[in-house]
Formats: structure tokens, sequence, C-alpha cells
């Protein structure tokens, strides 16, 4: 089968409230849009601990109320996350967590930063061969 | 849900903060990779490594906690993963322990998913999960006297929520061509996917729908018109008999031959279309 990629980035943009209830509508488009991509169960089951970790880093930041922006851009089957929110302060994302060491260890690059804003995590996670392989096999070293 | 504890957590074990825990970790490797070792001391440092990393494997399978798994079997499962990825992991390669333990849990978790609670493949668990949903809600309607929610189902179905909606999400996804929508209640006929009589469910992939598209294509007006009336919409046979003015019986023939002849070419042309991941 021929996977259909965009010559042009496509981005999908939701916004929830930033309440942990609605991460799984996050979790859930994020799968949507890596099947639509064509990605190996084991990639979709990693991007959607990803989500759940860099959804979780936010919220643990975010105000109260606020709501979580998040958007996947879908470009050449490569999916980048980026997650922002309004923060409680001007401090950064925490990065001695596990969810940071989570993120940091799955996908292929991690940021996380302070912009006009407010606090934004990135995630870029390359979409792999469907025959690479069981991903525990794969060493990222 | 959702709890981000931070480093510091698995350094309480030994009190430890986060310099001092990769300092120990390093430690305990060198006595693991040394020749001059003994076997209990060997032991007692990957004893020490998995109680060091045991918080990292519970924040892990806390991720899953929302799949319908027992958390214990879960986190039993990442152990596993965290002793294989003890025992494999170089030093020498320069890489981080946990950056290397994190993908070596995971995948353990993933895997049980696989060969004990999602039956090979995740397909495979949605297509279960979908024979099962329309028996469930069609129970859950009658005894609730109303239509059920999300939760409620997956509750009953024993799955958890994410693998509900993604059930219902493949049952709505392909609207041109689906395959199998949920059993009709009025009338005991099964879906088209039995129809055809593809020997395995669960390899009716994305391969499968690629191939019976253009066959559906293919097919003349009003055979195509009565397969689109019994599977998309649903109509019953006499439904579409009255519709379209002819014998419920002649029907019923029509759709016979027509998905015989689908079969038939079905296989015919095999997995050309598909990739090999079956």
């Amino acid at each position: 089968m021929t996977s259909n990629f965009s010559a042009v980035p496509e981005v999908v943009e939701l916004h929830v409230p930033a309440d942990a209830s609605f991460v799984s509508v996050l979790r859930i488009t994020a799968a949507a849009l890596a099947a639509r991509l064509d990605y190996a169960i084991d990639q979709i089951e990693d991007l959607r601990v990803m989500v759940d970790e860099a959804a979780s880093l936010l919220l643990t930041r975010a105000a109260v109320p606020s709501t979580i922006r998040c958007r996947y851009i879908l470009d050449e089957g490569d999916i980048t996350l980026l997650l922002s929110a309004i923060p409680q302060n001007r401090e950064g994302v925490e990065k001695d967590g596990f969810s940071w060491l989570v993120l940091d260890a799955l996908a292929d690059k991690v940021d996380a930063r302070l912009t006009d804003d407010g606090i934004e995590i990135e995630v870029y996670q390359k979409r792999r061969a469907l025959d690479a392989g069981d991903t525990q096999l794969v060493d990222r070293g | 849900m959702l709890v981000t504890p931070n480093l510091s957590t698995v350094a309480e074990t030994g009190r430890l903060t986060k310099d001092e825990l990769r300092d120990r970790v390093s430690s305990e490797f060198s006595v693991i990779h040394s020749p001059d070792s003994t076997p209990a001391e060997i032991e007692t440092a990957r004893d020490t490594l998995a109680r060091l990393h045991q918080p990292l494997v519970g924040h892990l399978a806390r991720r899953f906690s929302d799949r319908g798994e027992p958390q214990e079997d879960l986190m039993q499962v990442g152990m596993l993963g965290l002793v294989k990825a003890i025992d494999r992991f170089e030093p020498d390669r320069g890489l981080e322990f946990v950056t290397y333990a994190v993908p070596t849990v995971l995948g353990e978790i993933k895997r049980y998913f696989r060969d004990h609670a999602w039956a090979m493949r995740v397909p495979r668990r949605v297509q279960e999960i979908r024979l099962s949903l329309s028996a469930a809600v069609e129970d859950l309607t009658q005894e609730l006297e109303r239509a059920p929610s999300i939760d409620e189902i997956a509750h009953r179905v024993g799955a958890g929520r994410d693998d509900i909606l993604e059930a219902f999400e493949a049952a709505n996804a392909y609207q041109t061509v689906p395959l199998d929508p949920a059993a009709d209640p009025e009338e005991t006929m099964p879906s088209l996917v039995d129809q055809l009589g593809v020997d395995d469910p669960g390899m009716i992939g994305v391969e499968r729908r690629e191939v019976l598209r253009p066959l559906l294509q293919s097919l003349p007006e009003r055979e195509r018109l009565i397969l689109e009336l019994r599977f998309i919409h649903q109509h019953t046979q006499s439904q579409i008999a009255s519709e379209l003015g002819i014998s419920q019986m002649h029907v019923s023939r029509i759709l016979t031959r027509t998905l015989a002849e689908l079969r038939e070419r079905i296989q015919e042309e095999p997995a050309d279309a598909g990739h090999s991941t079956g």
C-alpha cells in the first residue's frame, strides 16, 4: 500500500480544557492521525504515551482554568506535536521528572520553552518503516 | 490520574539526589560488568538497580491503566522489561540507562498486550471488541432502557474507554465501504466480512479493503445498490425488496450470488495490494 503523504505540512489543531479528563481526546487524535499515516502499531503506542506525558507536564503547570492547545503537524509522514498552555508562572517545564525522561527516551526530538503565549512542548516523531521490527530491539544510541 | 512524580521519587528509595542516583546506577553497572565480581555481588547489583527503577516502571505501567488490564499485571510485565534492560544494557555505549530502559519496558508492556490481551494485533483486539460490541450495546439498551454510555459499554465488554471509541471509530472508518457494520438486531445476518468468508477477521486490514474497493466498484449497478442498501444503510432484505419492487427471495439470491462472486475474486487477487504484515 502506498501512503499518500502530502507535499506540504498538514496541521491539525485542538484546544481542550486543561483538565486530565480531556487528555484522551488528544491521545486518540494522535493515534488516528498516526494510523492515517500508516504508522506501525508499536509506534502508535509510543505516540500515545508521549501525548500523555507532554499533556501531563503541561497540566501540572497550566493555570486553572485554562486551555491546552495541541497542534499536530504532519510532514512527509513524520509527526510533530506542539502542546502549549498558559502557565501559572514563568517557570520552565520541569525536566527532572519521569514524564520528561520518558519523552526524551521515546521521541526523536523533544524541546520545551517559554514563549510569548505561554509554555510550549515540542515532540518530534519520525515515522519508522513498517518492517523496522520491534522498537525494543532498536538501539537508539 | 496523570501523576507526575519526579526523579526524587526514584531517589527516595535510597534518599539520593538525581546526580547521586546517576552515580549509583553507574557503579552498580560496573559491578555487574566487572570480571572480578562474584555471582552474589552481581545478583545484589541487579536487585538494587531493579529497586531503584521500580517507580519508573510504575509510572509507565500507569500510562496503560485505561486498557482494561489489571495494574499489578502491567507492573509485573514492566518489571520483567526492566530486568531485561538491566541485563542487556551496555554502559560503554555512552547511553544513559533510563534512555535504554524506557523503550525496553514499554516494549515489554506492548508485547504483553499483543500476546495476551490484544491477541496478536491491535486491529484484532478492536475487531474482537467490535464483535462483542453490538451484543453489549443491545443488552445494555434493554437493561437500562436507554442508549448506554461508552463507559458502560467498556465496563460490560471488559475493555478500556479508548478501545471502545476505537472500535466504534473502526466501524465507521471507511464509510464508502464499511465491511463490518454492527450486526443488524432485526435480522441475524452476518456482516459483509463474515459473508465474504475471509478466514481471519484479524487480517481485515487496510489491504483487504483496498482490494475490495475496486471490486465493489466494478459490480453492475443493481448488485452494488443492493449491497450498499444491505451493508451500508443496513436495510433488511425485505426493506430492500419493497424499495426495488422485487421479492425478498430475489434480493436474497442476488446477495448470495454477488457475495460469492466477490469472494472468488478476492481470492484471485491475494495480497498484492497489501504489505506483508501478516
